[in-house]
């Protein structure tokens, strides 16, 4: 396996002439990418598509992966791995929101935080390059994106032995601590977070239906569904899903995919109420629940955001 | 107030009352003024025996508040029983191990103590006492479940009022006599007696308060606890009465780990406290870090760490049902092979398609060459697919290349492999073609591998482009990929340890026959074999128990075949949000090979031969697309004549020969060519490193050929030069008989009549060429009685030169054969 080249000042230059840490929504880069030198010695990285976005993301563990599909789900935009600069620089949503940005504080700097929490900023190993901490994930609802609709989110294992027993030699509290500061100073509510929070199906289910969250492209696929939905949306809510795809199967002569893909779209997008928190039986009515779901989880992160 | 009743546990309400601390009511009595008083809580002489004062009279003014008898001092509490008392016999059996069928010392106890004390509380039950509210008419209450036993106990049996000092010790006395008739030993019984009719009212007068006080007491064949305190004798520190610093109170935890340290520390030539040091050092001590960065280790306090006396006597105890190695694990081991397992590894997987886990491993198996069977090429690779929803093994990779982003892709686009080209594939491979329909093509949304084949940039590349996400388990962690990890260990059962030349997966020992030696199989026998227990693993039948309900319902059969196949019929299955098609797949995933259009299709070109086109033998690929004609007629053209460019890239699956796709780059199409060959054998066994193998083998043949081929052509003109000087010879001879040679005039003329009187020598314009086998004899005729004359005999060796008959070994001796026929022609006629 080749080694990891040193990291520079140059080096770091050339990561951020290439946009990483910059952008929004589809042009967004991670400050962290995977690769081949970067691997894990405790979690499962992954790397794709999350919607509603079609870029690679990237992320170091596969509980951040579920946290972001359910996100997605809750209609947030995220970015990952984002990038907490050491010296003073403009808050996360600078240039988001042109109308927003006058109101936007600077912050002083990952170094200058830790200098006040009385802990080290770090380096890169080997270096005197100061390190560049991330954020697992700054969640923003749209469309109106600002700081009541954008929230700091780490992803930890809480409940693990080396956050209940701090070693002096491991510093995770130490950046939650820094993080917590960070986005106090950004006005930004932060919260920690693990899958295990949300136990049951839901996490998996929406991994599921998080590949028909897309919208259909193909002008054939876009008449069959909106016929359908139009004929028998309202109806759904009373028969089961199987028996929806062999209607569109039958009645719109829609492929075998395409039946599948419409009826999970529904399912993922909540055009038919159905609770993800309990295991979707497809051959049994949907149990009502979803939508209320989704409003009770996104007002436990947001107060402003109503889903439709 | 009311009065409190008997059996109630009351405190005082005033410190200069003459009780302290909670008191049983046993008797309460205004009219005498009598107030019969036990303490309940139990004292211990010398940490040894436990035993309970005497009931003690009181008066209502000693017990009433500034000694007016309006207010009583007492207020009544709620005092539950001991935890041993509140056990029946059965859990007071169970909680101290005792032996089937027998008591523990706790229930014994109380069965012995209640016969003892029987004749004061025999069988009468108290019941009919409490009733009727005349104790004096009742007999004895019972010993047993008094719910409220009566206000006089002692009194009115048989006129003994147990409450007196001297009349309970005279009839204590004469308990004694009855049940010890030992003089000597009834000193003792009469304590026991007493202390238990103590115990007895102070629990309330129920059988339950005659348990003894062993709740302290270990199990039969358990190991004393240390609950609250430090067992074994105090320290010096404590001894000296300074608190906090009892010692080590040892938990399951700390004797685990000092039985492993015993165990592991403790080696030959190692004292006992060079491992207690050790222990300590590992197990009972912190990590520190000074100003300068610098880590060392600090033990803990004294009375925090296990003493050598502990360490002794627990490291002794060798209990071999403790799993302490866990503790010494690392944290990676630890996480690996001890951890519990709250969950599984398919929990979160809803739908097929969700998550398909990869891997690959070796066959464990030798191979031998399919065109030489004593040549050995050594072992393959198999890289397997499993559908996480029930582990349904959906594709795989097998051949002769290492883990690698190629086999990675190939692997993906067979778990894609239609059900015609699978039919294809078990036909060329010799297996039942109707197989095909178990062989599902399932599209995944999350691939799940390690970091060795799938995390590379091409890989994730590919992935991206067929919508396909990566996850990538934890360094040297294999276990968090168990699906993969499980299917190569059902195969290599399944098949690869039972094939010749397997290696087991292991060292070969001593004695065993050496694998490579064994190997006696091509690579695609054992593939045939590989996708046969494929099949099997898929229909095997499964445990009922994790088919779920609904599907039992439907009376789907438990294989993994079946319900994959529910589920997906009922939309449980993840799908590609691009909608990609098949051919969109091939074009990502499929390695490319150059090729070149020729006049007689597209012919491959080799890949191992630097910048000099060569092409593959034997594999021709033609097609009926219009595209691939116009450019193969172009290849029938000079090359400056030529528009296109004929040399591309071609899409191709080197497992399966008979097709490969040529994308067109205008259009974007894939265009599929077939091949056309009259070698079955070649198209069913071999892949495309196969013929480039082959062709390897051919070149060195072609050469020996080619050699060979030479020496025939020298030899048969070597033959012509000789027959050539053998005709010039002859030309030469003739012309010397004439006085002068004969003008070229002479020579060609009377062609036509030379030409004619020749074939009167012939049959048919062939000249006559006698065999060498044919004898001359006489046929006699019958017509003529005259003796014809014979012919004479001539003796073979007498017979002139001509006449001896010759064996034909050369053409230039056959020519002379027919001239000097000539000759004897004209000698001697016919």
């Amino acid at each position: 396996m080749a080694r990891h080249p040193k990291v520079t000042q140059d080096l770091l230059n050339a990561w951020v002439s290439e946009g990483r840490g910059f952008g929004w929504a589809e042009t967004y880069k991670s400050w962290m990418r995977l690769n081949r030198r970067n691997a894990s010695p405790v979690s499962t990285q992954v790397s794709g598509y999350v919607p509603p976005f079609v870029r690679e993301c990237h992320f170091f563990c596969r509980s951040e992966f579920l946290i972001a599909i359910l996100f997605a789900w809750l209609g947030a935009w995220f970015r990952e791995q984002f990038p907490i600069w050491p010296w003073p620089h403009p808050h996360p949503l600078t240039g988001i929101n042109p109308n927003l940005d006058p109101s936007l504080q600077f912050s002083e700097g990952m170094q200058a935080i830790c200098r006040d929490v009385g802990i080290d900023h770090g380096y890169f190993i080997g270096t005197r390059v100061l390190y560049v901490w991330t954020l697992d994930l700054v969640v923003s609802w749209t469309p109106l994106v600002d700081v009541n609709t954008t929230v700091v989110v780490s992803i930890k294992p809480i409940e693990a032995d080396r956050f209940k027993d701090p070693d002096p030699l491991c510093r995770e509290l130490e950046k939650l601590e820094a993080e917590r500061r960070y986005a106090g100073a950004m006005c930004l509510p932060y919260f920690v977070l693990d899958r295990t929070r949300f136990p049951g199906p839901l996490l998996g289910q929406l991994e599921w239906l998080s590949s028909a969250a897309y919208p259909l492209t193909r002008p054939y696929d876009v008449r069959v569904m909106n016929e359908f939905l139009q004929q028998h949306g309202p109806a759904l809510g009373q028969d089961a899903p199987a028996n929806w795809i062999s209607r569109l199967q039958v009645d719109y002569r829609a492929s075998k995919e395409l039946s599948d893909y419409v009826v999970q779209h529904c399912l993922w997008h909540q055009i038919v109420d159905c609770d993800l928190g309990q295991r979707i039986n497809m051959l049994g009515l949907p149990i009502p629940g979803g939508r209320k779901l989704r409003q009770r989880l996104t007002s436990q992160f947001v107060s402003d955001v109503r889903h439709a | 107030m009311p009065d409190p009743l008997v059996n109630d546990v009351v405190v005082p309400t005033q410190d200069d009352l003459p009780i302290k601390g909670p008191h049983r009511v046993l008797r309460f009595d205004r009219s005498i003024d009598s107030v019969v008083l036990i303490s309940v809580e139990a004292n211990r002489k010398d940490g040894q025996r436990v035993f309970f004062t005497a009931p003690r009279h009181y008066t209502l003014n000693q017990l009433s508040c500034n000694g007016t008898d309006a207010l009583l001092g007492l207020k009544v509490i709620q005092f539950s029983k001991r935890p041993l008392a509140r056990l029946s016999d059965d859990q007071l059996n169970r909680r101290f191990c005792a032996k089937p069928g027998a008591d523990c010392y706790a229930v014994k106890t109380r069965k012995r103590v209640e016969k003892w004390l029987a004749p004061w509380f025999g069988p009468p039950t108290i019941d009919a006492a409490c009733a009727s509210g005349n104790p004096e008419a009742s007999p004895t209450p019972q010993i047993g479940h008094v719910a409220s036993p009566p206000n006089a106990i002692g009194s009115g049996w048989n006129a003994v009022d147990l409450f007196d000092p001297h009349q309970r010790a005279a009839a204590i006395a004469q308990r004694a006599k009855e049940l010890e008739p030992v003089e000597e030993k009834q000193e003792r019984m009469r304590r026991r007696l007493g202390e238990h009719l103590n115990q007895w009212w102070a629990g309330g007068c129920t059988r339950d308060a005659l348990t003894p006080f062993t709740q302290s007491c270990g199990a039969r064949g358990k190991r004393r606890v240390a609950r609250n305190g430090k067992q074994g004798r105090r320290n010096a520190l404590t001894n000296a009465k300074i608190k906090g610093k009892e010692g080590f109170v040892r938990t399951d935890e700390d004797d685990k780990i000092i039985t492993y340290c015993w165990r592991t520390y403790l080696a030959a030539g190692e004292t006992v406290e060079t491992a207690l040091r050790h222990m300590w050092d590992v197990f009972y001590s912190n990590e520190t870090q000074d100003d300068n960065g610098k880590v060392k280790r600090e033990w803990f306090p004294v009375e925090e760490r296990p003493t050598q006396a502990q360490f002794e006597w627990n490291g002794e105890q060798q209990d071999e049902n403790m799993e302490a190695y866990r503790l010494h694990l690392s944290d990676t081991a630890f996480q690996k092979s001890g951890r519990a397992l709250p969950s599984t590894s398919n929990a979160d997987i809803a739908a097929v398609g969700q998550l398909g886990a990869i891997d690959s491993s070796s066959p464990d198996v030798e191979y031998v060459s399919i065109l030489d069977p004593l040549r050995r090429i050594g072992r393959g690779n198999r890289m397997l697919l499993l559908d996480g929803f029930v582990n349904y093994m959906a594709g795989s990779y097998f051949g002769l290349e290492p883990a690698s982003s190629k086999t990675v892709a190939l692997t993906v686009l067979d778990a894609l492999t239609p059900v015609a080209e699978r039919r294809e594939e078990l036909e060329d491979l010799g297996l039942d073609p109707d197989l095909a329909q178990y062989f599902l093509p399932i599209y995944f949304t999350l691939l799940h591998g390690d970091n060795t084949d799938t995390r590379t940039m091409e890989v994730r590349a590919q992935l991206l482009d067929i919508d396909t996400r990566l996850a990538n388990v934890a360094v040297a962690r294999s276990d968090m990929n168990p699906i993969a990890e499980s299917g190569h260990h059902k195969l290599h059962r399944y098949v690869d340890h039972k094939l010749v030349g397997t290696t087991f997966g292991r060292r070969r020992e001593r004695g065993e026959a050496a694998p490579d030696v064994c190997a006696r199989l091509t690579m695609m026998a054992h593939r045939r074999e590989s996708l046969r227990a494929q099949y099997a693993h898929n229909i095997m039948p499964l445990d009922p128990s994790i088919v779920p309900t609904a599907m039992k319902r439907l009376k789907v059969p438990a294989t993994r075949f079946h319900m994959t196949k529910w589920a997906i019929d009922h939309g449980m299955v993840a799908r590609s949000p691009s909608s990609l098609d098949l051919n969109t797949v091939r074009m990502k995933l499929l390695p490319l090979c150059r090729g070149t259009f020729t006049e007689y299709g597209v012919k491959l070109l080799r890949s191992d031969t630097g910048g000099q086109p060569v092409h593959i033998p034997r594999l021709r690929y033609v097609s009926d697309d219009p595209r691939v004609r116009s450019l193969m007629e172009q290849a029938r053209r000079p090359s400056h004549l030529q528009v296109e460019e004929l040399d591309d890239d071609f899409l191709v699956k080197p497992t399966n020969l008979r097709r490969i796709w040529w994308v067109d780059i205008d259009t974007g199409d894939l265009v599929q060519l077939s091949l056309v060959s009259n070698d079955e054998q070649l198209v069913q066994e071999a892949t495309i490193y196969d013929v480039v193998d082959m062709a390897n083998v051919d070149t060195l043949a072609r050469s020996a050929a080619v050699d060979e081929a030479n020496r025939i052509r020298g030899d048969i003109e070597a033959h012509q030069r000789a027959t050539n000087k053998d005709g010039e010879d002859a030309h030469r001879a003739a012309v010397d008989e004439l006085p002068k040679p004969p003008s070229k005039t002479a020579l060609v003329a009377n062609k036509k009549e030379n030409r004619e009187a020749e074939k009167a020598q012939t049959i048919l314009g062939i000249p006559i060429i006698l065999p060498s086998s044919v004898e001359s004899r006489v046929i006699p005729s019958t017509r003529d009685t005259v003796e014809p004359t014979a012919r004479p005999e001539v003796p073979v060796d007498d017979a002139p030169d001509n006449m001896q008959p010759l064996k034909v070994e050369n053409l230039q001796e056959l020519s002379a054969i027919d001239q000097s026929l000539a000759e004897r022609r004209k000698r001697y006629g016919d």
